[in-house]
């Protein structure tokens, strides 16, 4: 085992301060995108969880949301253009609103998030973690789902009766995993939606679409915007998700948010690290001196410490992963949800290295306070 | 011996790395290291007080040589001069035929490396190793494989007497068996110098004892030259030589031990 990891873990208390620093400036960066993937998420969870490969969107929206403006819809008539393709089997419009929710005795409404839901067998709106059982559920007219982690907010238990825009509706299901903290979902099937009256068959939001071989999704999407001359655009919904969170995290205030917490993250990850790592070298400066006087060069030294500061970034990314579980935890039984992008995660786990590293290097002057000759005395 | 030598210019002393044999100087015979003429002074606030002036010094290949004299004389800074570690205002050390001071710093290391083994007042090791580790720390920089790094290590720990003592970290090790650790690290890479700096006044007399023999041993056995400055006149009796030093200025370099036996 090198120098540096011995020293490490020999001196672990030591090092404490610099790893918890680095964890913390890693939840700091990593916390608020959670949230805010999370949130974006719970809006999505019905395009995420449906059995489309595809989603065809208006030709010049960058992302769902992002472009023309929410205004932006696709005329009926893009439907039959994009059967056209050989693979295609069903396309179908995926209607989202928001409504007012009354829980029984409730005299104010809470804002609601609709998610329409087809109820067919293997329905292609219907999202993958709904049973046969679930399905059935919000079959019936005027039956609706919503999350478990809502109700209390929204007054209401499985049976009860409530209102949304007017219309009654009976809590015949009762969800897990569609946690919303802003609008709470509320699910319910196509034909409820076309009862409760605001369903709009001429303008559709975007079509889900689903293809005979998933495994060509790619190719087919490809294919499909070759047909689509600039009418619309087919999406992948990896894709899709990934543009929407990217659009969202990299416009406006939430960026400028971002940018400043990953700065602040970084700068006192820095000097934290950068004390503790000087602190830990000065209290070694004498055994340093004596391995220089041995004839170990300057060069060999520095590596010691930078490789010390290595593997203390390595330890702050993984107390970081800790600490960042055991929050997600907590926030998603407080009705939080939280959602990670892998290219987030590791564009986060790279900052921490760096911070280590830059650190690790800030500290090197401290070993020239160790000269051999200062230990003949 | 005090005054200053004529020797023969060195081709290859700017080489560094492995050491030449011991210089023939100019009356015949060979010498571990020569130093001729050094000086070093230090800046106190305003006043620069001089610490060395002129010394020049021979020592013998396998010679046990020991550097006396009151607080404050130079000896430590002689002994940092000859040694490699502190650079003299003026003069020349040639040790194991090589002008180090004309060498650049990295030569100076790798020269240090190769051939100079250091014993401080201070054990200076490293809290976190094992007795083995601190000794295994300097032979990996001779790109020692891991294996022979662990057999010389615990060679050189048994040839102190500390093989039962190769996974104790320093806050399981007494004092002497600190100070033996460290004089491990410093043979094991069987030095041809080896520099020690009051290498006993930091334990007590049967440590002090030890300490000393397994000095002389090593000299013996490898014929390794040992440069010690100490207070301590109870080790004047392993010295093959006693160099008196005062007031920065050599004032013998032969000195009679038994003189130091009632001080």
């Amino acid at each position: 085992m090198s120098l540096a990891l011995s020293t490490l873990i020999y001196e672990w208390r030591r090092y404490m301060a610099a790893v918890i620093a680095l964890a913390l400036a890693g939840v700091l960066m990593l916390a608020l995108s959670a949230v805010f993937i999370g949130l974006l998420q719970s809006f999505t969870a019905t395009i995420d969880k449906s059995r489309a490969q595809l989603i065809i969107l208006p030709a010049k929206a960058s992302s769902l949301g992002g472009g023309p403006g929410p205004s932006a819809s696709l005329p009926k008539r893009v439907v039959p253009l994009v059967y056209r393709h050989p693979e295609v089997v069903e396309v179908q419009d995926l209607p989202g609103d928001f409504g007012a929710f009354y829980g029984p005795g409730k005299t104010a409404p809470t804002m609601v998030n609709i998610m329409v839901v087809d109820t067919a067998p293997n329905g292609i709106t219907l999202p993958d973690d709904f049973s046969d059982e679930m399905r059935r559920a919000i079959e019936p007219p005027y039956s609706v789902a919503v999350d478990k982690s809502a109700m209390k907010l929204l007054g209401v238990k499985l049976g009860d009766q409530a209102t949304v825009n007017g219309k009654t509706v009976r809590i015949s299901l009762v969800l897990s995993g569609y946690a919303n903290s802003q609008a709470p979902g509320v699910v319910m099937s196509r034909q409820t939606q076309r009862l409760m009256g605001s369903a709009n068959d001429e303008q559709l939001g975007l079509l889900m679409v689903r293809i005979k071989h998933p495994e060509l999704a790619d190719k087919v999407r490809d294919e499909i915007n070759t047909m689509a001359d600039g009418q619309f655009r087919a999406w992948s919904k990896k894709e899709l998700s990934d543009a929407t969170i990217k659009d969202a995290m990299s416009t406006g205030f939430l960026a400028l948010i971002l940018g400043f917490m990953s700065v602040i993250g970084f700068v006192i990850g820095v000097v934290i690290t950068w004390q503790t790592l000087r602190g830990a070298i000065l209290a070694n400066l004498k055994e340093f001196a004596s391995l220089r006087a041995l004839g170990v060069s300057m060069g060999d030294l520095r590596m010691v410490v930078m490789e010390l500061s290595f593997w203390v970034g390595i330890l702050g990314i993984a107390m970081a992963a800790v600490l960042m579980t055991g929050l997600t935890v907590v926030a998603t039984a407080s009705n939080i949800p939280m959602g990670f992008q892998l290219g987030s995660l590791i564009q986060t786990g790279i900052l921490l290295l760096l911070i280590s590293i830059v650190s690790g290097a800030l500290t090197l002057g401290a070993l020239k306070k160790g000269e051999p000759a200062d230990l003949l005395k | 011996m005090i005054n200053a030598l004529k020797r023969k210019p060195r081709e290859d002393a700017e080489a560094a790395g492995a050491a030449q044999p011991p210089l023939r100087a100019a009356d015949g015979k060979t010498y571990a290291i020569e130093a001729l003429g050094i000086t070093k002074s230090f800046k106190s606030g305003q006043v620069k007080v001089q610490v060395l002036k002129g010394i020049d010094l021979l020592i013998e290949p396998g010679e046990i040589a020991l550097v006396m004299g009151p607080s404050g004389s130079g000896k430590s800074t002689l002994l940092a001069a000859v040694s490699g570690l502190l650079r003299p205002d003026d003069g020349q050390v040639i040790a194991l035929g090589q002008d180090i001071w004309s060498m650049s710093k990295s030569k100076i290391d790798r020269f240090r490396l190769l051939n100079c083994g250091f014993i401080f007042q201070g054990f200076n090791l490293f809290s976190a190793l094992t007795a083995s580790q601190q000794v295994q720390i300097v032979l990996k920089y001779l790109k020692l494989k891991p294996p022979a790094r662990k057999q010389a290590a615990e060679a050189a720990l048994t040839d102190v007497g500390l093989g039962h003592r190769f996974n104790n970290r320093p806050d399981r090790l007494s004092g002497g068996e600190k100070q033996r650790v460290a004089i491990a690290r410093a043979l094991a890479k069987k030095p041809k110098l080896i520099f020690a700096d009051e290498p006993t006044s930091a334990l007590d007399g049967e440590n002090g004892q030890i300490v000393m023999e397994l000095l002389r041993k090593c000299a013996k056995e490898q014929g390794a030259t040992v440069l010690c400055v100490t207070h301590d006149v109870r080790l004047a009796s392993f010295a093959d030589r006693i160099i008196t030093i005062e007031d920065g200025r050599i004032t013998s370099t032969n000195a009679d031990p038994n003189s130091f036996a009632h001080h």
